[in-house]
């Protein structure tokens, strides 16, 4: 029967990824709680098979508890579900200095919609830049590019180059713009300058390494990952539930 | 009959339901969850293990501190306790539930003077 508590524990402590040290005094300060409990239910008449589930029941889902239980800001934190937390974070929704994840937020945030000093991903928006399907930032490099320069397929800004590109100076394919190259303000010419001269070839080089470096992130953000659910699922064969 | 409460309706405010039974006296994660269920008559749902993360964010600030004792059962057990920190953020946190408290009272029931005016002197004991 205390095979059950343990295999519970086990769970837990997995999820929770604690520092050895830390982790056998938590398994100690758990494994307490549960037998407490298992003593009043049996005290209450239960047979003590009951009491240890309903003990085990009470005490909360593994990775809820797990998860909660991890230090509130690691070096590293990858989660299968919840909000990944971490200098380095990596899971469905991500905080961190580099996050990466389906929502991620962050000085580098990478991913479906990603928001940060730099962004990266499907959806997003930066303080600073900005390379996504759609992207709004002070620089912004995307399908559709919004922001003090931008450029991409649809681009607007104030100095915006690209497919189909608007702003007070603009310049592509089709260009919207308030100014042309003569009589444009130098502030303006310097920002669309920000592309190169050449443009067509910058934006071409800046786009393959801007592309390199996504796929650098999400292939060591997905070893890590998967890493991650190899070390839970050994573990825990109820990870699918 | 009332609803259950989840625990996640509460917030951040477990830390200080926590805090407050901790006021009167130390005790461990058990015991405090033992408390918790029986001053909310029952109407708070909780996975009791839920509460240690909650409790180790508390002692991480200072907030609580612990010590290791053996019990009765001969196993060693956590006990917590208030810090003077954590009394004073209590102290704190008591006093912006009472002002929130006051202030939802008085817009609930239509905005009558003595509720708003009640809620005024509490808020500015709160945030001086």
């Amino acid at each position: 029967m205390s095979q059950m508590l343990e295999d519970y524990l086990t769970r837990v402590m997995v999820y929770a990824n604690l520092p050895p040290s830390h982790a056998s005094e938590v398994r100690q300060e758990l494994r307490d709680h549960l037998l407490e409990k298992i003593k009043d239910l049996k005290a209450q008449g239960l047979p003590e098979e009951d009491a240890v589930y309903q003990a085990i029941n009470a005490h909360g889902h593994p990775r809820v508890v797990g998860y909660g239980l991890r230090p509130r800001f690691p070096l590293v934190d990858i989660r299968s579900q919840g909000t990944a937390r971490g200098v380095i974070a990596i899971g469905p929704k991500a905080v961190g200095i580099f996050a990466v994840g389906g929502t991620a937020i962050g000085v580098f945030a990478c991913g479906g919609l990603a928001l940060g000093l730099v962004a990266f991903g499907g959806l997003g928006a930066a303080l600073l830049f900005a390379f996504c399907g759609m992207g709004a930032a002070p620089v912004a490099y995307g399908g559709v590019a919004v922001g003090l320069t931008a450029a991409g397929g649809a681009a607007c800004g104030a100095a915006a180059v690209g497919g189909f590109a608007v702003g007070l100076l603009a310049e592509g394919g089709r260009a919207l713009s308030a100014y042309n190259q003569q009589n444009a303000p130098e502030l303006l010419k310097d920002l669309l300058n920000l592309w190169g001269n050449n443009n067509h070839e910058r934006l071409g080089w800046v786009t393959m390494s801007l592309v390199a470096l996504l796929l650098a992130v999400q292939a060591v953000a997905g070893v890590a990952n998967r890493r991650e659910r190899r070390r839970l699922q050994q573990t825990d064969p109820w990870l699918q539930e | 009959m009332p609803r259950i409460l989840e625990k996640t309706a509460l917030g951040g405010s477990v830390e200080t339901l926590l805090l407050a039974i901790l006021k009167d006296g130390r005790s461990y994660g058990y015991q405090i969850v033992q408390m918790l269920k029986a001053r909310s008559a029952g109407l708070l749902r909780m996975g009791e293990g839920t509460v240690y993360p909650v409790l180790h964010r508390l002692e991480e600030r200072g907030l609580i501190s612990a010590d290791w004792v053996v019990a009765a059962s001969g196993r060693k057990r956590k006990y917590y306790f208030l810090t003077p920190k954590g009394r004073r953020s209590l102290a704190a946190n008591l006093q912006r539930w009472q002002a929130l408290s006051q202030l939802m009272d008085a817009v609930l029931a239509g905005g009558q003077a003595p509720e708003f005016q009640a809620a005024r002197m509490t808020l500015q004991g709160a945030y001086p």
